[in-house]
């Protein structure tokens, strides 16, 4: 009996329509140290939070879809932030990937994963559009160009752009939940068995924290 | 959402009752892929386009399972027209699949028992329904009477009545492997099969460098084992025993995935990946006698790059003799294939096509072998080599520069390696049409050895295969490809060469998908016709194979009048 509450949890956050789930606000460090809270960007009509991992080819290729949605709604008091909850990733191998891949928007590191578990992320590459009073409007994948090792010339329907659009015009956007394709963020408790790993933890705790 | 919440009401009412460790209603049904009885493909989330899925699992061993199957078939075909898909899944140590009656569902073979395990199948009999939209379980019970009422009230939306799991014929359970860690274990798996393309400057994308990393990855590694997405090896084991065969065997994928599952536990000692150092020399074959720089070539960051064609005239003034080819990518991440070819330009004021031949090919992760002993492709002075490049942007503007290496013969060799071309340029593949197919075939006149096959189809390629046709009337798979994947242009070789006697006639069939279930798909709406470019589809199938020679046909003859045929080369 223990599973049901955490099975109604469950379904409220992924299963439930996407503009049902407020979001609590959180402050996090970016990985050049700077902090950002969730409601520094409360003057924005909305804000795009791409979920990042290091390593997934889909993440990779999805910024340059992204970054043709921000040009298009360029001085339209959109933020874009990118957020990382892997559990292998900290501060010091982002901004590797950040500078290798030419990410240009700051990635938001969620160390103890609090945040990713609150909007109950389970992918990488995948986007939440969240519009004033903090609440979901959009989330799921930037577009449908991209699946698993493939990708198409060109995107058939604009998940993120619509949505915008409609979040913009103060209405609810058509499609406010896509199932699209990333990387599997893993939420499993770590064990404290790994000496290496507590090493790993410490470590990644002190980049962020060590950073003005 | 509402349903969604009713079906985790209806579960908590009824006190999950059951395995405690089965999936729960209300719970998100991972995907998977699975061969069915037939060798043909299933993956559970293409079935996207239905409402539902039905699921019952099956047995051979249970007398209950010829009844439950009877009454499984009639319900789909009272609901084929709602959008329902019915399955039987055995994961029940089946070990050979043809025992499998007559079934008109596909019934899955689940020879690692991984998925039946993670849907908490316990019984032949038991049956599941997913409802497609958001993958989540709406019911676990009897394949019977109470399913039907089960699946109108979820095509209706309403409250999923809960069903009794019948317990008659427990599946056999195969016991999880016990204490699987990273660093006994999984470590050494990984570098066997996955760190020469998973390292620093390797094509994978993610490098497997340490404990975290590959701990960060284990829900990942999880999902493409399950969905047979890595290692990338697409035949059936059922047919053909091939020398680069990179899949994972029952046992390797059972562990691999239960590591994941519980929780991808690190083991004592040191991190066998920290710092390794692999044997990965720039040429795989050594230095080679002649190097020839391939054209470079502008790589954008995203998007799709159509074939680049580019030629080199032969640099060597005499004919040469090749016992070995290799391509040397410039830029692994973004070098797809190289298929590399030879073709003599016409003399002047000659109008008669020149001579053409292969000197081979490049996919990512192969290990460059050298040609069969004894054997060579000719490759004639004067001639122009021609590249199929094709790359593949991978999120950063590059530039490649691969470069093409070739091993050659002192003296001729006793044999010259030929290709035989299976191809269908006639191919009218109609829109949204989800399993088109189409051959092309190719007679021998000689006896012949063959060392390898290559199918080869675009973004819209389903499955594929070679079937040999023996003039004694019987016929044989040579090679089945149930789920083709354009990202790998798998040239799949023997591990014993395969005689094939004069006049064998083989025919290469190729499934396509153009429906909008296929996410690769370019367009959907259009036909589509033959063509050189990736939105265009092909039908074409290659056969490397050599004659064999008087000796080995008379020492075939004796086999043959002896009761055997050989495949000895008897050189």
């Amino acid at each position: 009996m223990l599973r049901c509450p955490a099975l109604l949890l469950v379904a409220l956050g992924v299963a439930a329509p996407a503009a049902a789930l407020p979001v609590e606000a959180f402050a996090l460090r970016d990985h050049t140290g700077v902090r950002h809270h969730l409601d520094d960007y409360r003057d924005a009509k909305a804000v795009v939070l791409m979920v990042q991992g290091n390593g997934c080819p889909l993440v990779r290729n999805a910024v340059h879809d992204l970054r043709a949605v921000r040009e298009r709604f360029h001085g339209e008091d959109v933020a874009f932030l990118m957020l990382n909850a892997n559990p292998q990733d900290d501060a010091e191998n982002i901004r590797a990937e950040v500078e290798e891949w030419g990410f240009d928007l700051p990635v938001l590191v969620d160390e103890t994963q609090a945040v990713g578990k609150s909007l109950a992320l389970t992918r990488t590459a995948e986007v939440l559009v969240l519009a004033p009073a903090w609440r979901v409007a959009y989330r799921g994948p930037v577009n449908d160009r991209l699946t698993y090792e493939h990708q198409r010339p060109a995107a058939r329907h604009h998940y993120l752009a619509d949505a915008l659009a409609a979040v913009l015009a103060g209405e609810r956007p058509a499609v406010e939940q896509v199932d699209g394709p990333g990387c599997l963020i893993n939420f499993a408790p770590a064990e404290g068995d790994a000496p290496e790993s507590h090493e790993a933890h410490h470590g990644k705790h002190e980049a962020s924290a060590g950073s003005p | 959402m509402s349903l969604q919440l009713r079906l985790i009401a209806a579960a908590c009412a009824a006190g999950l009752a059951g395995n405690a460790l089965a999936l729960q209603v209300g719970e998100r049904v991972d995907n998977f892929e699975l061969l069915d009885q037939h060798g043909r493909a299933h993956e559970l989330h293409y079935l996207s386009d239905a409402r539902a899925v039905a699921l019952m699992a099956h047995s051979t061993r249970c007398d209950a399972t010829e009844r439950d199957v009877r009454r499984f078939e009639r319900l789909a075909a009272s609901y084929a027209d709602k959008g329902v898909a019915f399955l039987l899944l055995n994961s029940d140590g089946l070990a050979d699949r043809r025992v499998i009656g007559e079934v008109s569902l596909p019934v899955l073979v689940d020879e690692a028992r991984l998925i039946g395990e993670s849907l908490g199948f316990a019984s032949a009999g038991e049956a599941l329904l997913v409802a497609t939209d958001g993958w989540r379980l709406a019911y676990r019970g009897g394949g019977g009477d109470q399913l039907a009422p089960a699946l109108d009230a979820l095509l209706a939306g309403e409250d999923v009545p809960s069903g009794d799991v019948p317990g008659e014929c427990a599946l056999q359970s195969a016991a999880a492997p016990a204490d699987v860690t990273y660093v006994d274990d999984v470590a050494p798996l990984l570098i066997q099969n996955c760190v020469t393309c998973h390292r620093e400057g390797g094509i994978g994308p993610w490098a497997m460098t340490n404990y975290a990393m590959v701990r960060g990855f284990a829900p990942m590694i999880r999902e493409v084992v399950r969905t047979r997405r890595m290692p990338p090896w697409h035949a059936d084991p059922m047919h053909g025993d091939f020398a680069n065969d990179r899949s994972l065997t029952t046992d390797e994928a059972r562990m691999l995935v239960h590591w994941a599952e519980a929780g991808a536990p690190r083991g004592e000692g040191a991190d066998p990946l920290a710092g390794y150092e692999g044997d990965w020399p720039m040429w795989q074959m050594g230095e080679p006698d002649v190097v020839i720089d391939i054209p470079p070539f502008e790589v954008p960051a995203s998007g799709v790059v159509e074939y680049q064609y580019p030629y080199v005239l032969n640099p060597l003034e005499e004919d040469v003799w090749v016992r070995g080819a290799e391509i040397l990518p410039g830029d692994r991440s973004a070098l797809h294939h190289v298929i590399t070819s030879w073709r003599e330009l016409p003399a002047e004021g000659e109008r008669r096509r020149g001579r053409r031949g292969s000197l081979g090919g490049y996919v990512p992760g192969r290990v460059a072998d050298p040609l069969p002993d004894n054997t060579g492709r000719f490759f004639p002075a004067g001639s122009v080599i021609v590249f199929q490049m094709h790359y593949t942007p991978y999120g950063k503007a590059t530039t490649d520069r691969s470069k093409l290496g070739l091993y050659l013969h002192d003296e001729p060799p006793k044999h010259r390696l030929g290709g035989a071309v299976l191809m269908n340029n006639k191919i009218r593949i109609p829109a949204h049409a989800k399993a088109h197919s189409d051959t092309a075939e190719h007679t021998f006149r000689r006896d012949v050895l063959v060392y390898d096959l290559l199918p080869h189809a675009h973004y819209r390629g389903k499955a594929s295969e070679f079937r040999a046709f023996y003039p004694d009337g019987s016929e044989e798979v040579l090679l089945s490809v149930p789920n083709y994947d354009f990202n790998w242009q798998t040239t799949y070789v023997y591990k014993e060469p395969k005689v094939l006697p004069a006049g064998t006639r083989v025919v290469h069939r190729t499934w396509w998908d153009n429906s909008a279930q296929n996410p690769a798909n370019p367009d959907p709406t259009v036909e589509v016709p033959w063509g050189l470019q990736s939105w265009h589809e092909m039908l074409f199938g290659a056969i490397g194979y050599r004659y064999l020679d008087e000796g080995e046909r008379v020492a075939k003859a004796n086999a043959e009048a002896g009761g055997m045929v050989s495949a000895e080369a008897g050189e």
